[in-house]
């Protein structure tokens, strides 16, 4: 190194900041490679988190996202790769970066006595004064909801009381990084969704930056700002919720974002960002999306963005949408207000979801003729280019 | 059957009227048994809370040895010990024959087998993210093992108290090496089974059941205990 490349380092970076230095990201991993035997569990090239932001790590079952938990939590070392928090580098071994940050597992596994003893646990550990111990406690358990637990044996909690013991046990460190691993998966429906709610509004409020690890989409969802999906240890897609959402990159991504139909086709025209794709012989679909002709590409529907309505004799109804397909109903499912519907369009499926009036109104049932509207915006193109793949 | 009516009742009156002489053997008793256990606790529970809780290469055969020792013959431990401490052995210029500590030696080689399988088996049960909740709420790596082992502790109770009944029961290593020694008033080596050896052999059944009823009185008091700890309510993490 060259004594002039700092200068010029300091130059270039200063120069566009003018409040200060660039802040760094409250955590980052480069290179994270993580084996078990033979097997790759974690293969991660970047990650980062800003700090203040929710990152949820999404991917099935075996995807490596637990143990990508316990590399990040620095709770386990990796084969390579480094950590940082806040631009400073971290290990495994560095106990006073783990104890800037806080952990809640899918299990409470809370530690046998009072709730009291196990929310200042981590408080005792660094030695903290017991005045302040005990209005920092009763902070937390006000936090999280269990005031009133405080002097209750653990044996006596319900699942659903001691998972917010364990958050509060976790946010009673006032973490600079909150670590969650499926926080919400063990509690019943009713519960999780308070549960959920109460941790969005808690993390809000005090700004804490969270890494949620999930295979839940919806949790993905209304809980992160960003969402990185995995894939047998690699990321697959990283990016802002909602992109991640509407923009899957690939068949992968759109299947598990809860996109069911996707066509396979290729691109027959493309003007002014208009794709003609064909999907079978006399089945053509309009997209607005980049992609070039006789690419071969994915056709994504979302089933919330398929606009039925009933195949009438006479004149198709007024839509602006470019895609209008005829077909018939092969199913019809109710779940709660809404239905799911697949309809088969001269041997390509496509599933929609409707609201239940609208099934009685149309008098939607297998057999029945429908028109299938959806438009051009609505329509995803999956490429499988490589590039972006981190 | 007159033989035990007679020897349980005078054997209730030697227990109730404190006799110096079943005192002092059932003092010694204690004493031999209740060090060894303790010196076995130090030994077995950081070397089971290794062996529960570590993978390594060897360790299977580290967990068979343990689990072997928890077969052991204990007048083939007392031979062993003997033949260590003889005058002739590695270890002879100690004096150690025919004492306390040699009695104390020998049940340590048969107490830390039992306390290191439990704590071995107790540890490895605890779920591992137990350590790593630890670990996650800013533990270091021992103050971590400690709260695994602390979870663990009615187990590990479990295994002291089974240490215990193992050697305060055994005869054949104390003999061995301690050599049943009581003369003159006072007691040397002489413990609880020894001396219902010696006693039922010079025809005092009495005195011999007096021994053999504390020592009932204990193995009973053992296992209520153990059916205490081990039936109580389990620890939180079990619930989900």
């Amino acid at each position: 190194m060259t004594p002039v490349e700092p200068m010029i380092d300091a130059h270039t970076t200063s120069a566009p900041e003018a409040t200060g230095r660039p802040v760094a990201p409250a955590l980052e991993a480069t290179g994270l490679v993580r084996s078990y035997g033979d097997v790759r569990v974690v293969d991660i090239d970047h990650l980062k988190v800003e700090a203040g932001e929710m990152l949820a790590v999404l991917g099935p079952n075996g995807a490596g996202k637990s143990t990508l938990f316990r590399l990040l939590a620095l709770l386990e070392s990796p084969d390579s790769g480094r950590i940082s928090h806040f631009g400073m580098p971290v290990s495994h071994r560095d106990l006073a970066a783990r104890r800037r940050t806080g952990t809640v597992f899918q299990r409470p596994f809370l530690f046998q006595g009072k709730v009291h003893s196990n929310v200042s646990y981590g408080l005792r550990l660094r030695r903290l004064p017991r005045a302040e111990i005990r209005e920092r406690v009763a902070r937390a358990l006000e936090l999280a909801g269990v005031a009133g637990l405080a002097k209750a044996d653990v044996r006596r909690l319900s699942g659903g009381e001691a998972q917010r013991v364990a958050l509060a046990r976790a946010l009673v460190l006032e973490p600079d990084i909150l670590f969650l691993d499926e926080p919400s998966s063990n509690l019943d429906p009713g519960l999780r969704r308070r549960f959920r709610d109460d941790l969005r509004r808690i993390v809000e409020q005090s700004g804490t930056t969270a890494v949620l690890i999930t295979h839940d989409r919806t949790e993905a969802m209304s809980l992160a700002h960003r969402i990185v999906l995995m894939k047998e240890g690699r990321v697959v897609q990283q990016g802002p919720a909602e992109e991640v959402y509407s923009r899957p990159r690939d068949a992968f991504v759109a299947d598990y974002m809860g996109v069911e139909t996707i066509w396979r086709g290729f691109v027959e025209h493309e003007v002014d960002g208009l794709c003609s794709v064909r999907v079978s012989g006399s089945h053509v679909v309009e997209a607005l999306a980049e992609a070039e002709v006789g690419e071969e590409v994915g056709v994504a529907v979302r089933p919330e963005d398929v606009v039925i309505a009933r195949a009438t004799q006479g004149e198709p109804p007024a839509t602006s949408a470019r895609n209008r397909w005829s077909g018939a109903v092969v199913s019809v499912r109710v779940s709660g207000p809404l239905a799911d519907i697949w309809i088969d369009l001269d041997g390509v499926l496509l599933h929609a979801v409707v609201t239940r009036p609208s099934v009685l109104e149309l008098g939607i049932e297998p057999g029945a003729r429908v028109l299938a509207s959806v438009k051009a915006t609505a329509v995803h193109l999956l490429t499988d280019r490589e590039e972006g793949y981190h | 059957m007159e033989i035990f009516t007679q020897s349980i009742a005078e054997a209730v009156r030697l227990v109730a009227s404190f006799d110096r002489y079943v005192f002092q053997v059932m003092g010694l008793s204690l004493k031999v048994s209740g060090s060894a256990v303790l010196i076995g606790l130090v030994i077995g529970l950081p070397l089971g809370v290794w062996l529960g809780l570590s993978r390594f290469r060897g360790r299977a055969i580290l967990v068979a040895l343990v689990n072997t020792g928890l077969g052991l013959p204990p007048v083939v431990v007392g031979l062993f010990v003997m033949m260590m401490i003889s005058r002739k052995g590695p270890l002879g210029f100690l004096s150690l024959l025919y004492t306390p500590p040699a009695m104390v030696i020998a049940q340590v080689i048969l107490a830390t087998p039992y306390i290191t399988a439990i704590t071995m088996s107790a540890v490895g049960s605890i779920p591992r993210e137990v350590r790593l909740q630890a670990l996650g709420l800013g533990a270091s790596r021992i103050q971590a093992l400690m709260v695994v082992v602390k979870e663990a502790r009615l187990s590990i109770m479990t295994a002291v108290i089974a240490g215990f009944g193992a050697v305060i029961s055994e005869v054949g290593a104390v003999m061995m090496v301690g050599g049943n020694i009581s003369a003159g008033g006072e007691n040397k080596t002489r413990v609880m089974t020894t001396a219902i050896v010696q006693e039922a052999r010079m025809g005092n059944f009495e005195t011999a059941m007096a021994f053999g009823l504390i020592l009932l009185a204990m193995a009973f008091a053992a296992v209520f205990l153990m059916t205490r700890l081990q039936g109580g309510p389990r620890s939180g993490w079990v619930k989900s």
